[in-house]
């Protein structure tokens, strides 16, 4: 069994310390609050308060996953990339376009 | 029906907003009044609002709330407000026909996912990021002009897609005689979009010649990828064939590559909620 974190956007008053950034927080200019994978403490907390921060998107852990589940989600969406190739396997490029697809549909998390 | 017939459908199409065809031109120019535009987006509070909600929307992820056209600029970019205001006007000005058959949701999820994926792609190739979105966007244009105007028509369309397990040009040119890419540019140069744009739209299943990538390489290959990721969700789509020398022009690693994926998935998500509601 292996548990997934997943980015999740709450609110900011949902937020509390201990949790993980999944993004950066940026403030109108666009410069940097917190970074990607901050802990958020109370300290920071209050400060994104005052700034007027309203959202940001944290890490969550994902419910536990089945390998046999995992196993046939993988499989089905590499039958369905085979099918959406059925006609442009063979040309030269789309070979190399569904080579790079299979890898990244093998590597992906459900 | 004829190809003349649909030429005139073109030309019969009413204008842009003149406030979009004034962003489309300023495309095309180096010293832009950007107040003076603004202020003129402000007047059609549709546009204004609908463009807002995009900004906000987290595809830009701000924190703060913008309140008007003139503050996305200033946090934006003028660049960016430009794509989203001709986004929507483009999008709001083909509504679906009643009792029409085609399948305007689908439509729309590839046109999305063409254009997230020309953005991520554009800059691998030095291509402004917002022309790219905005052309991917308008990529298949003429499909909406023989879907709404010869609705009856489009039917048999349809009927040979399925029946010859095909992409949609061909089936077009089977039933009018001219597809979507050149009904598409017919219309693109009906509206004055900027040359490159106009180009891509006529060019996008061309994989075209020797020499760097241009806008139009880049919607070509947006194109097959948003298809190939199956953003559109139809079960009968396929991925079109994609020539090696294209490939090879663009010449991404295939770490830049997982990148090109994942990040249009992930941008595809919000771009379609905040574009079709």
């Amino acid at each position: 069994m292996t548990t997934l974190a997943t980015p999740n956007e709450i609110g900011l008053e949902q937020a509390a310390a201990g949790m993980t950034l999944a993004a950066a927080l940026l403030d109108a200019n666009g410069s940097v609050l917190l970074p990607q994978d901050a802990a958020l403490t109370d300290a920071t907390l209050a400060s994104l308060r005052r700034r007027g921060i309203e959202r940001c998107v944290v890490w969550s852990a994902a419910e536990p996953v089945d390998p046999a589940a995992q196993a046939a989600a993988r499989a089905q969406r590499l039958a369905r990339l085979d099918r959406l190739f059925r006609h442009s396997a063979d040309s030269d490029g789309g070979a190399q376009l569904l080579a790079r697809l299979r890898s990244y549909r093998e590597d992906q998390q459900p | 029906m004829t190809v003349d017939d649909v030429i005139k459908a073109v030309r019969d199409l009413p204008s842009l907003p003149a406030v979009v065809s004034e962003l489309l031109a300023s495309m095309n120019q180096d010293d832009i009044d950007t107040h003076a535009l603004a202020a003129k987006i402000t007047l059609d509070q549709a546009l204004t609002a609908k463009t807002l909600r995009l900004a906000n929307s987290s595809f830009y992820g701000m924190p703060a709330k913008v309140t008007s056209i003139q503050q996305a600029i200033s946090v934006l970019g003028f660049h960016a407000i430009r794509t989203l205001v001709t986004a929507c006007s483009v999008t709001d000005s083909f509504a679906p026909t009643p009792g029409t058959q085609f399948d305007f949701p689908a439509f729309w999820r590839h046109s999305i996912a063409s254009a997230v994926c020309a953005r991520v792609l554009a800059p691998h190739v030095r291509i402004n990021a917002d022309t790219a979105f905005t052309a991917g966007l308008l990529h298949d244009l003429g499909t909406l002009v023989l879907a709404t105007r010869f609705p009856d028509d489009y039917r048999r369309v349809h009927a040979h897609r399925i029946e010859h397990d095909c992409t949609a040009a061909p089936a077009q040119l089977a039933v009018f005689g001219i597809d979507h890419a050149a009904v598409g540019s017919a219309l693109a140069a009906h509206w004055k979009f900027p040359q490159p744009i106009q180009a891509a739209v006529a060019e996008h299943h061309q994989p075209g010649g020797d020499g760097p990538a241009t806008l139009s390489t880049v919607i070509y290959v947006a194109n097959i990828v948003a298809h190939a990721l199956d953003l559109s969700a139809q079960e009968d789509d396929q991925a079109p064939p994609l020539s090696l020398a294209v490939w090879q022009k663009l010449g991404l690693s295939d770490a830049a590559w997982n990148g090109v994926f994942a990040e249009t998935e992930q941008l595809y998500d919000t771009m379609c909620k905040m574009l079709t509601t």
